[in-house]
């Protein structure tokens, strides 16, 4: 991994620490957006940390990883807030998000890693096509048996919700049939799209999948393929194409293509008197810049909208992301309560979201908080209770 | 005590969680924006502390142990202050962000940790009162900012002096407290006037170089009812001069900041496809009631016709975002997007104004820097011409032959502003500062040091010791 490309950038971060809250003035409230620089403290867990430890290891005088180190890099859930805040005043041009993922990669490049939890995903997605060693022949066990006929609208469904989530993947069919339209799934020929592999720096792996999936998707003739989990969604619609991949397919995420049905008429829905809140996922939001939809889409459920402090570009991240939840679990679980404390001063009935893994961990998080009433769930699911049928 | 026991005891101090003496911890701490000036070097530790008597203990095993201790803010001084030169304990403060406001005496009590913008959205709670925000990112410390004198958009009418006293660890872990509260039967802490001369004055400016502040009292101010943000530009420097001098003396406005910019420093702080070769304008603050404001811009206005200054038209919400912006302060950050913004502040007389200007402008010609910004502001009381100075360069720290560029462009500054004279430059950086060249002056600051400091721990390199 050449970290190199990087090196003269790397000098224009000058600390100002940006990264580090929500837009204050926006919010008019004083919130950290960087969740490990909040629970960690050390400079090191800052953005700008990060920046001067990559500028260490292209300039030598960081040659060895101490289990600090990885610490520091592995705990970064790659939410990408610190981006947004930088980017909008400063002069520093790297996608940071970017870098420590490639810091990661040059870990991994020089032996100091993956994480022993990380090195189970990509032994499990060799073997097995996804992280969680499952056969791939329970892929579609979610499904009641049905036969599919070959369709242009494949759902790629992403091994989150294939096996630990699999409400959600059945809320979105339920959907789908609700709109009378015909779809497919990959079944045992979708593999992992390969982000937690990209996210905890183990590349080796990720073309191999990629080119499969595109392949898969392409010999049905899929005109488009629609996606429920986020993170699945931003690694085909940014990492693929920067890997060198064209598709000839289109894609969405299904609050997109649910709200364009909506739009269209096809799916009719009740209204929903409960007070929700929206938690934006940042492969979503920050990463493939997919805001409006949701929100558009509670809105189209009349349900009453109560926004979070820090919410859009300013949210902050469930804690789940870039395989923290797998090697720091009691940190995925700090930020994923300080998220639900947030939640919670809003006093909604449902806090919503759309992304798995951020069900997962707000789910794993909720167990532990005592006078928590509120139901998580994913938009899919509020849709697919919402439908009118 | 060899490392692992310094790292030990620290522990013992604070708590495990709060110490390291990890590579990959210490190296984030060994560079800031002033490296050509200042060259990174790590400290062997860092520590976190919490409280007042965490800070004693570790001076105190410091002191025995002569291990440096260089005190940390909230991190974002661009001007080498916390880069551990000797090594030794680096004491990050951010954990202690204790603020109280004491609405009735218009103080706030501040630890170090406190950063403006969670200064500005306590006093939320008190509408009536402000805090006024630096010409810095507001994640600044304030302690260390109104410590160091910052420079604030209202300076013209409120001056630079919003610190009244502080607490300070010595070096052998005593506390002293700066003002009145060493009074018997003290009526509080809040005034500098006290049986003697007044000690904060001596601990300010100094840059953690003879003991810990962990504690400030600091002026608040009414909010005012309107703030009105009036632009007007010039067609030259010298244009301008006249103008923002009356409206100094007449006190007309909390605020007129003096600018100039390049062509690409206008296009590049404010993102620009084209802008005029050179661009001068007067920055204007209006503040009081709506009346006041309303008979000040007339004035305002009336001056900078004479001078054939023209106001620019701006649209309410951008007026209303400025204003904002000012009191948050997260823009600042704009002066950086060329990469780096090197400035060689000071404070000055304003009849120098052109010379000073004129210094800077030759130099970047002559080095072939095309990011010029030029900023000043009269800052009151105005006596002795009181004025801020600020000499700007946009320019790249990534490219090493800028990097080269800029160190021989700073010595030529530096010498050509003793030139014309200052009265001193605006932080004791090393680099600008040198108390070899202040004669008795200097002799009693490093006197005073070496009684208050003698193992000379606190913050070794920067001055008056460099």
């Amino acid at each position: 991994m050449d970290l190199a490309k990087y090196h003269s950038q790397l000098y224009h971060c000058m600390h100002c620490h940006l990264c580090f809250a929500a837009d204050w003035q926006k919010i008019d409230d004083w919130r950290p957006v960087c969740p490990t620089a909040a629970r960690f403290g050390f400079e090191a867990f800052y953005a700008s940390g990060r920046i001067e430890l990559a500028r260490a290891l292209i300039e030598g005088t960081l040659q060895q990883a101490t289990p600090r180190l990885l610490e520091i890099l592995y705990t970064c859930t790659g939410c990408g807030a610190c981006r947004e805040q930088c980017h909008e005043y400063s002069g520093f041009m790297i996608e940071h998000v970017e870098l420590f993922e490639a810091m990661k990669a040059y870990c991994v490049s020089k032996g100091w890693a993956p994480l022993p939890e990380h090195l189970k995903f990509a032994q499990s997605i060799e073997k097995y096509h996804n992280p969680y060693q499952e056969s791939p022949k329970n892929r579609s066990a979610w499904l009641s048996s049905e036969q599919f006929i070959e369709s242009p609208l494949i759902y790629f469904v992403g091994c989150t919700s294939s096996y630990r989530r699999q409400e959600i993947a059945q809320a979105t069919v339920r959907v789908l049939k609700a709109a009378k339209l015909p779809y497919t799934v990959l079944g045992d020929e979708e593999w992992c799209c390969g982000s937690p592999l990209i996210r905890t720096g183990q590349l080796e792996l990720v073309e191999e999948l990629a080119s499969h999936n595109i392949e898969a998707i392409e010999k049905i003739g899929a005109q488009k393929v629609i996606f429920s989990c986020a993170g699945c969604y931003r690694t085909f619609k940014h990492d693929y194409p920067k890997m060198g991949f064209k598709f000839s397919f289109k894609i969405q995420h299904t609050t997109q293509f649910f709200l364009d049905l909506v739009r269209q008429k096809k799916l009719k829905l009740k209204s929903n008197p409960e007070i929700v809140t929206y938690h934006d996922p940042c492969h979503l939001g920050r990463h493939a810049g997919i805001y409006q939809q949701p929100r558009k889409l509670l809105k189209k459920l009349q349900m009453s909208l109560k926004e979070l402090p820090r919410t859009l570009k300013d949210s902050f991240c469930c804690g789940a992301g870039s395989g923290v939840r797998a090697a720091y679990s009691d940190f995925a679980k700090w930020v994923a309560k300080t998220r639900l404390e947030e939640v919670q001063e809003l006093n909604p009935t449902i806090l919503a979201s759309a992304c798995p893994f951020c069900k997962s961990n707000f789910l794993e998080a909720l167990k532990e908080m005592s006078g928590a009433s509120f139901k998580i769930l994913d938009i899919s699911e509020l849709l697919a209770e919402g439908l009118n049928e | 005590m060899n490392k692992p026991e310094i790292t030990s005891q620290l522990a013992n101090i604070v708590g495990e969680e709060y110490v390291s003496d990890d590579l990959a911890d210490l190296i984030p701490y060994e560079r800031d924006d002033q490296f050509p000036f200042v060259p990174p070097h790590r400290p062997d530790y860092v520590v976190r502390p919490r409280t007042i008597e965490e800070i004693q203990k570790i001076l105190r095993l410091a002191n025995d142990h002569k291990i440096p201790v260089v005190p940390f803010a909230s991190g974002i001084n661009r001007k080498g202050l916390c880069i551990a030169s000797k090594g030794g304990i680096l004491l990050d403060m951010r954990r202690m962000t204790r603020i109280e406001i004491d609405e009735e005496m218009m103080i706030a009590t501040i630890e170090p940790g406190v950063n403006f913008a969670q200064l500005v959205v306590a006093l939320n709670d008190y509408p009536h009162l402000r805090c006024l925000t630096p010409d810095a990112p507001a994640t600044a410390s304030v302690l260390a900012n109104y410590m160091l004198r910052g420079i604030y958009a209202t300076s013209t009418r409120y001056g630079i002096d919003h610190l009244l006293t502080m607490k300070i660890i010595l070096p052998n872990g005593e506390i002293l407290d700066t003002g009145s509260a060493a009074t018997p039967n003290t009526i509080g802490p809040y005034c500098n006037i006290v049986n003697g001369p007044d000690l904060t004055k001596l601990f300010q400016a100094n840059v953690g170089t003879m003991g810990v502040a962990v504690e400030g009292r600091i002026r608040l101010y009414p909010m005012p009812e309107k703030i009105r943000f009036l632009l007007i530009s010039f067609p030259s420097f010298e244009s301008m001069l006249e103008p923002a001098k009356q409206y100094t003396i007449q006190n007309l406005v909390a605020g007129v900041w003096i600018w100039t910019f390049t062509e690409d420093a206008l296009k590049t702080i404010m993102q620009l496809k084209s802008a005029t070769p050179e661009w001068f304008a007067l920055g204007l603050f209006l503040e009081g009631t709506s009346t006041e404001v309303h008979d000040q811009e007339d004035q305002v206005l009336a001056i900078a016709a004479e001078a054939k200054g023209e106001v620019l038209k701006i649209p309410p919400d951008f007026e209303n975002e400025f204003v904002l912006d000012h009191r948050y302060m997260r823009g600042d950050v704009r002066g950086w997007r060329k990469g780096n913004l090197y400035g060689c502040s000071c404070y000055g007389t304003f009849k120098n104004l052109v010379a000073y200007y004129k210094a800077g402008k030759k130099l970047c010609e002559k080095y072939g820097f095309e990011g010029y910004h030029f900023e000043a502001l009269p800052v009151s009381p105005f006596h002795g011409q009181l004025t801020y100075i600020d000499p700007c360069i946009l320019w790249d720290g990534g490219d090493p032959a800028q990097v080269t560029k800029i160190r021989a462009f700073h010595q030529e500054l530096r010498a050509a502003l003793l030139d014309i004279g200052i009265y001193g430059f605006f932080r004791p950086f090393p680099g600008v500062v040198n108390s070899q060249e202040l004669g008795m002056y200097g002799e009693i600051w490093r006197k005073i040091k070496q009684l208050i400091d003698p193992n000379n721990i606190m913050n070794p390199g920067k001055p008056p010791l460099d």
